[in-house]
């Protein structure tokens, strides 16, 4: 198992965001994680990259406990996020975002790779290298943000809601796209979404989080199949 | 109270409040307290900038009451000796307002009845219906801004800004060659007293020297000396009075006018030697800066008690700390001592009455000296000390150039100084 | 000309003292009080060591001497500050501004008792003027100017092009961000504090060289700089550099005419009018 979080609960002051909740992801995976506006799945992902503390229950990657390390050293053992939001660096420009994203890696050939692979698969990024973060569109903005997260090297990608605000054509995109990084990079990811639609149709297991708790899991063809799930996330 | 210079003002604000919570349990509407301490109260500058001038003043004025104190305190005409207890009170950089916040706070909150002040016309005036309210005897190195109206401001030794007309008029009378002044002064209400008793002084010369440069400066704009000092080199002066200065930004002017040329002789009210020498040699200036304010303490020959002050001092505070403003609040206070040694009572009122009413008061200083100040403030109330003047030594050391009889100087020379002075604003009668 | 010489060399003083105070608040957003007094040590470097050293050595290797000396003694301070008020106090804003002003009047109070409350100056270094085309320029100051293109340029150099540099302007325009690229916050604070203390330090040093110093110095500096980076824009590098211009040039004209002493009352209602109309300043970020 890359990825496990076992009976993790977090409290913002006294009012719990997580209670108790138990995810595992693979590598080579997408594992996706749906669940209504404010069921605490942008709170887990903050958790497992360490910017939120847990009040109890434990995080393990590759094995090791990472519920107390510090963000930097989650980055470095090889989990990066695209957050919400994005977080990118506006005003500097689309090639030091990107290179910020290797801050912490020093095999400088092996860096000088990655991102031409980051620009084969996003050749926009390439036209704007010279831009500012903060010039892109939406869509740009999203490959960007993803492009810094691959820039780290990660092993397991977690992402928060990549499709927000964008396009349905580029949301298909973009899915598409998360596919081929999983598979050609190695990676596993973590994906967060609201559109459980669309994040079941790409990922192969599903976890259902409502008010903080895990309600329902199980591979991602048989959740989009379950009535419950049907009726609450896809509209149907 | 030694070491509360250069607390700031916060602290000092709060030592301050400290004192008025003590006067509150000893509070009496006398000024002596049991132990027969006598308080006095010095308003200066105790940070910042003007603290260069403040701090050495008090300083001095500190070594005024060790002296006495070391004598088992000073002997007043009541027979009875007081020891002295200086207290200081920051006026931020001679600024009226705050004037009157330090006066509030020595006079209203300490009940000072003893003080030293400036002697900026504006900061004066700002305290001297606090001072006549509450008889306060307050003097000053100078007069400055004086009142029938007000008879407890003294102007208790010639000092600033009368020095300013007695030193010009020194250097031109000995030195016949120099034809063309500069005058270089500070927008302040200081400065601007400097500036008319400058054009004063240098116009006692008609027939020898005409005023060429004469300006004033922001002293923010000391930033950028040289901005400042070459409309003045244009002007070609042989002569250069100055006042508003630090005493380092006055070192780097002279280094930059030396720099660009400049032989003629200086006129101020002081130089800090130490740091001059440091940028000029001493073989190029000597002969060429005329001062006087007080007197000169590291001079040994004109006061052997006022050289032990600059022993004392160096001896505290280090030989490159010596300023010639240390003797100022010295000589200013030796006033009110040379008062309260007369007086039959220490209540304030019954000193001012006897100092004022003796003719010619025995300063410990200066000596005999009598009463002045009619004809620009309207009251005899300015004590006119002779006032040594200073040149400089090839040996880099001060040396007495002359003793100006201030009285004789200005009976001489009133009809032509007096309407330059109103002119700048600077007659109060 | 004279004129622009004069302005030339006002505001590049204004740029070396602005722009370490402008780097440490746009990346830790928070105001170090104490900054005016780094630049006074900075000053008091400079002259110690003029006094340890003349004679022993030219007194150009002096000069370079107290450069480093007081980039490394005042920017260790940085880091202390640091490790002592900014991490502790962090979140708490005000407790951090008492901080460090009680430092800033604690290092006025120890430099007035070890040394003395009187301005000090230090003689020139590279004396003499250069004249040209109607200008006088003092040597040292020429001197200065250059030692000041220098260290914006190595601050250039080190923000721009290396990974350091470039993580803290990544931590500067978002926390969050940098945070999830492994970057930590407190390594990046300790880099910014030191290297914006230092700069305050060789602005000393360097001023120190033409202009008094005292323990006192930094009080005005600081004033002018917090007008300076707030019309730049807060947080904006480049805005500091086009505002310190700005009041150089508004501060020498007015000095030049007579005015300067209405000049502080001008930048203040600059400043004022620029909160305004342009909350974010010149060149300050618009989010």
């Amino acid at each position: 198992m890359m990825l496990e979080t076992r009976d993790l609960t977090v409290k913002y002051d006294l009012i719990s965001a997580l209670s108790e909740v138990s995810i595992s992801a693979e590598e080579r995976t997408i594992t996706t994680i749906v669940g209504s506006n404010g069921a605490g799945k942008t709170t887990l992902l903050k958790t497992i990259s360490g910017l939120i503390r847990p009040a109890s229950g434990e995080i393990r990657f590759l094995g090791d406990r990472i519920d107390t390390a510090s963000p930097s050293a989650i980055v470095r053992m090889g989990i990066s996020q695209v957050p919400e939001g994005r977080e990118l660096f506006p005003r500097i420009s689309v090639y030091d975002n990107l290179m910020v994203g290797a801050y912490l890696r020093r095999d400088k050939k092996a860096i000088r790779r990655d991102l031409e692979q980051i620009y084969q698969h996003f050749p926009i990024l390439k036209d704007r290298r010279r831009q500012l973060a903060r010039n892109l569109s939406g869509g740009e903005q999203q490959m960007l943000a993803f492009g810094r997260a691959l820039m780290s090297d990660p092993k397991l990608l977690l992402l928060d809601e990549p499709s927000i605000g964008l396009a349905p054509v580029i949301e298909q995109k973009i899915m598409e796209t998360i596919s081929v990084l999983a598979m050609e990079h190695n990676v596993g990811v973590v994906l967060v979404e609201q559109n459980a639609a669309l994040a079941l149709s790409v990922a192969s297991h599903g976890y259902v989080l409502e008010q903080g708790s895990l309600v329902l899991q199980g591979p991602a063809n048989e959740l989009i199949k379950d009535d419950n799930v049907r009726a609450a996330y896809l509209g149907l | 109270m030694r070491n509360i210079q250069g607390i700031p003002r916060l602290a000092l604000s709060a030592i301050a409040g400290a004192a008025v919570l003590g006067m509150a349990v000893t509070a009496t509407t006398e000024t002596v307290s049991a132990q027969e301490t006598l308080v006095v109260g010095a308003i200066q500058p105790q940070a910042g900038d003007c603290g260069q001038w403040g701090i050495p003043i008090t300083r001095g004025v500190q070594i005024w009451a060790d002296q006495l104190n070391a004598e088992g305190g000073l002997l007043a005409g009541d027979g009875k000796r007081y020891m002295i207890e200086l207290k200081a009170y920051d006026n931020v950089c001679y600024i009226p307002g705050e004037e009157l916040k330090a006066g509030r706070r020595a006079i209203l909150d300490d009940g000072i009845k003893f003080m030293l002040q400036t002697f900026t016309p504006g900061s004066r005036q700002a305290i001297a219906q606090m001072t006549t309210d509450n008889h306060v005897l307050t003097t000053s190195y100078g007069a400055g801004y004086l009142s029938g109206d007000h008879p407890y401001l003294l102007g208790g030794i010639t000092g600033s800004p009368a020095a300013y007309m007695l030193i010009a008029s020194r250097a031109l009378t000995a030195n016949p060659d120099v034809k063309r002044a500069a005058i270089i002064t500070a927008d302040t209400s200081f400065g601007l007293a400097a500036k008319a008793y400058f054009e004063a002084g240098i116009a006692a010369h008609p027939d020898q020297a005409e005023i060429v440069y004469n300006e004033s400066y922001s002293p923010d704009a000391t930033k950028d000396m040289l901005g400042l000092l070459t409309p003045l080199m244009a002007s070609e002066p042989d002569m250069i009075c100055q006042l508003g200065f630090v005493p380092a930004q006055l070192a780097i002017m002279i280094e930059t006018v030396e720099q660009l040329g400049f032989k003629g002789v200086y006129c101020a009210e002081g130089f800090t030697m130490p740091q001059i020498l440091k940028r000029v040699t001493a073989e190029a200036l000597a002969g060429r800066m005329y001062s006087g304010y007080a007197f000169e303490a590291s001079e040994p020959t004109f006061s052997e008690k006022g050289h032990q002050l600059y022993k004392t001092y160096v001896e505290e505070w280090g030989a490159d700390q010596w300023t010639p403003y240390v003797p100022i609040g010295y000589a200013a206070f030796g006033t009110i001592e040379a008062g309260i040694r007369l007086s039959p009572s220490i209540d304030s009122e019954v000193v001012m009455k006897t100092l004022l009413g003796t003719e010619s008061v025995d300063h410990p200083i200066f000596g005999p000296s009598k009463w002045g100040g009619e004809e620009i403030y309207g009251a005899n109330n300015h004590l006119l000390t002779p006032l040594p003047i200073y040149n400089l030594g090839a040996d880099g050391n001060l040396v007495l150039d002359h003793v100006v009889d201030h009285a004789a100087w200005w009976a001489a020379n009133m009809d032509v100084a007096l309407p330059i002075l109103d002119a700048g604003g600077q007659v109060y009668r | 000309m004279q004129i622009v010489a004069n302005i030339v060399f006002l505001s590049t003083f204004y740029v070396s003292f602005a722009v370490g105070l402008a780097l440490v608040f746009g990346v830790m957003r928070t105001i170090n009080f104490a900054h005016g007094e780094f630049y006074m040590l900075g000053g008091y470097s400079l002259w110690l060591l003029f006094g340890l050293l003349s004679g022993t050595m030219p007194d150009g290797a002096t000069f370079i001497i107290a450069l480093v000396v007081a980039a490394g003694v005042v920017g260790t301070l940085g880091i202390l500050v640091q490790l002592s008020i900014f991490h502790r106090l962090r979140e708490q804003p005000f407790s951090i501004f008492m901080a460090t002003l009680g430092l800033s009047y604690v290092l006025q109070v120890v430099v007035v008792k070890a040394i003395g409350p009187m301005g000090q100056s230090v003689p020139a270094v590279f004396p003499g003027f250069v004249f040209f085309e109607g200008m006088i320029l003092p040597i040292q100051r020429l001197v200065v100017f250059g030692f000041t293109v220098v260290m914006m340029g190595g601050l250039y150099l080190f923000l721009m092009h290396t990974d350091l540099g470039r993580a803290v302007r990544a931590t500067a325009q978002n926390r969050t961000g940098a945070m999830l690229q492994g970057i930590s916050m407190n390594h990046i604070a300790l880099t910014t504090m030191f290297v914006g203390s230092a700069l305050a330090a060789l602005s000393g040093v360097l001023m120190g060289s033409v202009l008094i110093i005292s323990p006192f110095m930094g009080g005005e500096a600081l004033w002018r700089a917090f007008i300076i980076i707030i019309v730049g824009g807060i947080g904006s590098l480049s805005g500091a550099v086009v505002a310190a211009f700005l009041f150089g040039i508004i501060d020498t004209l007015m000095t030049t005419f007579g005015a300067g002493k209405f000049a502080p009352m001008v930048d203040a209602m600059i400043m004022l009018l620029v909160l305004s109309f342009l909350p974010s300043g010149l060149l300050g970020a618009r989010e």
